[in-house]
């Protein structure tokens, strides 16, 4: 059966290559768009307080704000200084790190003469620690976590690698990976270390198996996961119709760009509301219903604690068939693609570059991509977001974990502290610090193909914080000055953009995403997270597969109108009585 | 002219064949034994723990099972039916033509699908099945309101059945059309004497004719009737078919492999390729019975 299977890898190997060659050229991934990775680690607990409210809790110490670093910091380790602590001393013998990476179809956005294998981030990191990095394969993005299963399965893994938490979890099982509990606290630099506390701990948790920390935790930025609606302000105006602040709004706003030419070709092709096969997503999904469902108080996908204090299941909840309802109705209407439910990103994201539709639902990030792609081709596009208000008038929002994925070092690795001090000269490319060239005018754009391990441990509310911070530096209320080369370079581009909106792309993207998305979000907004327990046991549950797909099925088939909104309760039912009741239990315990 | 020592040269040439099969089939038939462990895939096979049947056990309890087994059957069955039906009618049409030039044309036109991969028939169909696509305009002619072919569960197995029929049918047909041209000419004289016209002629000479080919067809099909075609349908399915698209392949490919439940993949695998050689089996017997046809 192994050959079965090997074949049927082999077969979709050549058929993502196909596609990837048929393809319009791809556009980079922008900075935070979370991993492909099909199962989803939400952690943390239920209705945090209003997210990004904080200047005492989530506004780090001057010390470690890895976008600020202040004159206390540089005058307390002198320029050479830094290089002779733990986190960042070179090996006095060349170190050999083999690595394995995704991501093969975004090579052709690097500069002319540049590589995966062979960049000036990646050589600056080689030189900074004296280590050689090399790269055993390397393939694009979907295929990743497939080849990388493989490659355990044959036991040839590399030195270093990125994984999720079934595989972090089996790994350790076998004694296949570094305990990282000793180096994490005296090699992790001091940016990396605060954001671990500015979780709680919930992500070091994340990665402990019978008290050792087995993985180094990635820290996600939690402005990910709400999902907004961005709609194009010159068809609005165009059309005489009021910003939108209700379900109610934005569907009025569709039906009037299906119906009324939003852009004056005097043909009716244009979209309402665009989807995917994917209608909820969590942590964060492009075209998805998320916002929908958590206006009505639903939180699909979610464990979390119902006001009994007992577990529960969002997707199983009444308030789930009341959003569904909706959405069926809105599909009976026309309203959403008809034909979402057998799209995918890509395909639906031509709808948005084409000019033909006006709404997309989506994270903060999404001016980077596809939204640039819309203004490109039509300078005119003049995306705006807005919130979706639940029926309470509140914002409350369906979140992720902190963490949904590890890097792990090979047992017998001579030197696992090497991953995070690769780790740490990573983060200072990022921002800028510790005298890190930026040499890449878009690197928000290509970091993940620069990086030799593509994986971010951020402040988890670092988006809020610098959006707080380019509106007070716009307001002349902070000295643009005092920020970090990065910052710098986005402070200059949003006020090229201000000066000159949509001219050049690229600056429109970061206003749009850095300052007007992330101002939004800025503003504060309820939490629901799966419980960090419950994040444990059910990716591992035997029945979790099985119970997941009975679900994707239900909520299409009811959207789509192939089943009827009462059939939600038959699939409630169901859902219980193969498996579900039991998982509850054990999360109960 | 042949010498005993140029056996030796003709059995070397079933070597590379044999390798192949030996690597790809047999061995990996050894590492199925993961379907009785619960395999771990940095522990190995030799480290992974045995569970016995634990795995069995679990695909007879979740209904994804039952499912993927029923739609395999049901889409294998209908198409080895639809495409041998389509495929004899065809012969016995095409073999009526007079004009041999128009014969050899239409026949390379309708097998040339055969030779397409489903990779790009997939992407071919995607857009003429769209909203908007050639048939829902063409259906718009009449005021039929437009079909959502992949993805309405209820139409989907009949796009998979239609567009393996249309793809594969001209060449399925070449066999009949072989067995056509065997047909004594005499016999059809004969009818003619007897006042046949071409339908009854049909009737009564070709589809008699042809009769053990069509049952040998039929009976080696059996053997792949849980072979519902892998390529065809991971490249056109999608979460909201999954009730009634879902086979055994897509399955084991999604379980196994996706989301890393490489034992219960490797069971339904296991189970798949048991209920297989039983088939196999039957049909074996069959096209002995019915066909005289052996292979040993």
């Amino acid at each position: 059966m192994l050959q079965k299977k090997i074949f049927h890898f082999l077969a979709v190997m050549v058929i993502i290559a196909l596609l990837a060659a048929c393809a319009p050229a791809a556009t980079p991934a922008p900075t935070t768009e979370p991993t492909k990775a099909p199962v989803v680690e939400p952690t943390a607990t239920t209705k945090a307080a209003a997210a990004a409210q904080p200047t005492a809790t989530t506004q780090p110490t001057a010390t470690t704000a890895p976008a600020e670093p202040t004159a206390t910091q540089e005058a307390a380790a002198p320029a050479a200084s830094w290089k002779d602590t733990d986190p960042y001393k070179p090996y006095s013998e060349r170190l050999s790190m083999v690595l394995v990476k995704g991501g093969q179809e975004n090579a052709g956005v690097l500069p002319e003469g540049e590589t995966i294998e062979d960049n000036r981030d990646l050589k600056y990191i080689e030189d900074t620690l004296n280590i050689d990095i090399t790269f055993s394969w390397i393939v694009p993005s979907d295929s990743y976590a497939d080849k990388l299963n493989l490659a355990i399965t044959t036991g040839d893994i590399p030195d270093v690698m990125i994984v999720d938490s079934k595989q972090l979890e089996q790994l350790a099982a076998a004694g296949a990976i570094e305990d990282m509990t000793p180096y994490i606290q005296q090699y992790a630099n001091k940016d990396i270390l605060e954001n671990y506390n500015q979780t709680k701990g919930v992500a070091l948790d994340a990665a402990t198996i019978d008290g050792k920390i087995m993985g180094i935790p990635n820290v996600q930025p939690q402005a990910d996961a709400p999902i907004m609606v961005f709609i194009r302000q010159d068809w609005l105006t165009k059309l005489g119709l009021p910003a939108p602040k209700t379900v109610d709004d934005v569907e009025a706003i569709a039906k009037a760009f299906i119906e009324q030419d939003p852009d004056g070709n005097g043909e009716k092709d244009t979209y309402g509301i665009t989807g995917t096969m994917n209608p909820v997503q969590v942590p964060s999904n492009l075209h998805g219903f998320d916002a929908i469902f958590n206006a009505y108080g639903a939180f699909p996908g979610l464990f979390y604690r119902g006001a009994d204090g007992k577990m529960i299941y969002g997707t199983v909840q009444p308030a789930t068939k009341d959003a569904l309802a909706r959405l069926a109705q809105m599909y009976t209407d026309g309203i959403i693609d008809p034909e979402f439910a057998t799209k995918d990103t890509a395909k639906s994201n031509e709808i948005i570059a084409g000019g033909k539709g006006g709404i997309m639902f989506g994270p903060w990030w999404i001016p980077w991509w596809p939204l640039n792609d819309s203004v490109t081709n039509d300078p005119n596009a003049d995306w705006q977001p807005f919130l979706v208000q639940d029926m309470n008038g509140k914002y409350t929002f369906s979140m992720g974990g902190y963490t949904n994925s590890y890097v792990v070092v090979k047992k017998g690795y001579p030197h696992p502290e090497a991953a995070l001090k690769v780790l740490n000269v990573q983060n200072d490319l990022s921002y800028g610090l510790n005298d890190a060239p930026q040499y890449y005018a878009d690197f928000n754009s290509i970091w993940n193909t620069l990086f030799p391990i593509p994986f971010l441990i951020e402040q988890p509310y670092v988006v809020e914080r610098m959006a707080r911070e380019y509106q007070e530096a716009l307001d002349s209320k902070r000295d643009p000055a005092t920020f970090s080369e990065a910052m710098k370079i986005e402070f200059g581009q949003i006020q090229t953009d201000i000066a000159a909106p949509r001219q050049d792309v690229a600056s429109w993207s970061v206003r749009m995403a850095r300052l007007a998305a992330a101002s939004l979000l800025a503003q504060g907004y309820d939490e629901v997270r799966t419980d960090p327990a419950a994040a444990r046991i059910y990716p591992v549950d035997e029945n979790w597969p099985s119970l997941k797909k009975m679900e994707d099925e239900a909520i299409l088939q009811i959207i789509t109108g192939a089943k009827p909104v009462d059939y939600f309760d038959d699939f409630v039912k169901q859902w219980y009585d193969a498996g579900g009741a039991a998982l509850l239990d054990k999360m109960n315990k | 002219m042949f010498k005993k020592s140029d056996s030796a040269w003709y059995t070397l040439m079933v070597l590379p064949g044999f390798i192949l099969l030996v690597a790809f089939t047999f061995v990996p038939l050894v590492y199925s034994v993961i379907a009785f462990q619960k395999f771990n895939p940095a522990l190995g096979i030799q480290g992974s723990p045995w569970v016995g049947l634990d795995n069995f056990a679990m695909l007879f309890r979740i209904p994804d099972a039952r499912v993927v087994f029923t739609n395999t059957l049901f889409i294998a069955s209908m198409k080895i039916i639809l495409l041998e039906v389509v495929a004899i009618i065809f012969a016995l049409l095409l073999n009526d033509l007079r004009f041999i030039p128009l014969k050899k044309a239409v026949q390379t036109m309708v097998y040339l699908t055969h030779f397409l991969s489903w990779v790009i028939l997939a992407g071919i169909l995607r857009s003429i099945l769209a909203r908007g696509g050639l048939v829902n305009d063409f259906l718009a002619i009449f005021s039929i309101k437009p079909i959502y072919f992949l993805g309405n569960p209820d139409v989907f197995p009949w796009v998979l059945i239609g567009s393996e029929v249309w793809k594969e049918f001209g060449f399925e047909a070449i066999v009949y059309l072989a067995a056509l041209t065997a047909i004594n000419p005499n016999l059809y004289e004969a009818a003619e004497m007897d006042g046949a016209g071409r339908f009854q002629k049909m009737w009564y000479v070709s589809i008699p004719g042809i009769a053990p080919t069509i049952v040998l067809m039929i009976s080696l099909g059996i053997g792949s009737v849980l072979n519902a075609g892998f390529d065809q349908i991971f490249n056109l399915y999608s979460p909201i078919v999954y009730t009634t698209g879902d086979i055994i392949d897509t399955y084991v490919y999604r379980v196994g492999l996706t989301q890393g439940l490489y034992s219960l993949g490797t069971a339904v695998g296991l189970l798949k390729t048991v209920v297989s050689l039983i088939l196999i089996g039957i049909s074996y017997l069959a096209a002995n019975k019915l066909a005289n046809y052996r292979i040993f």
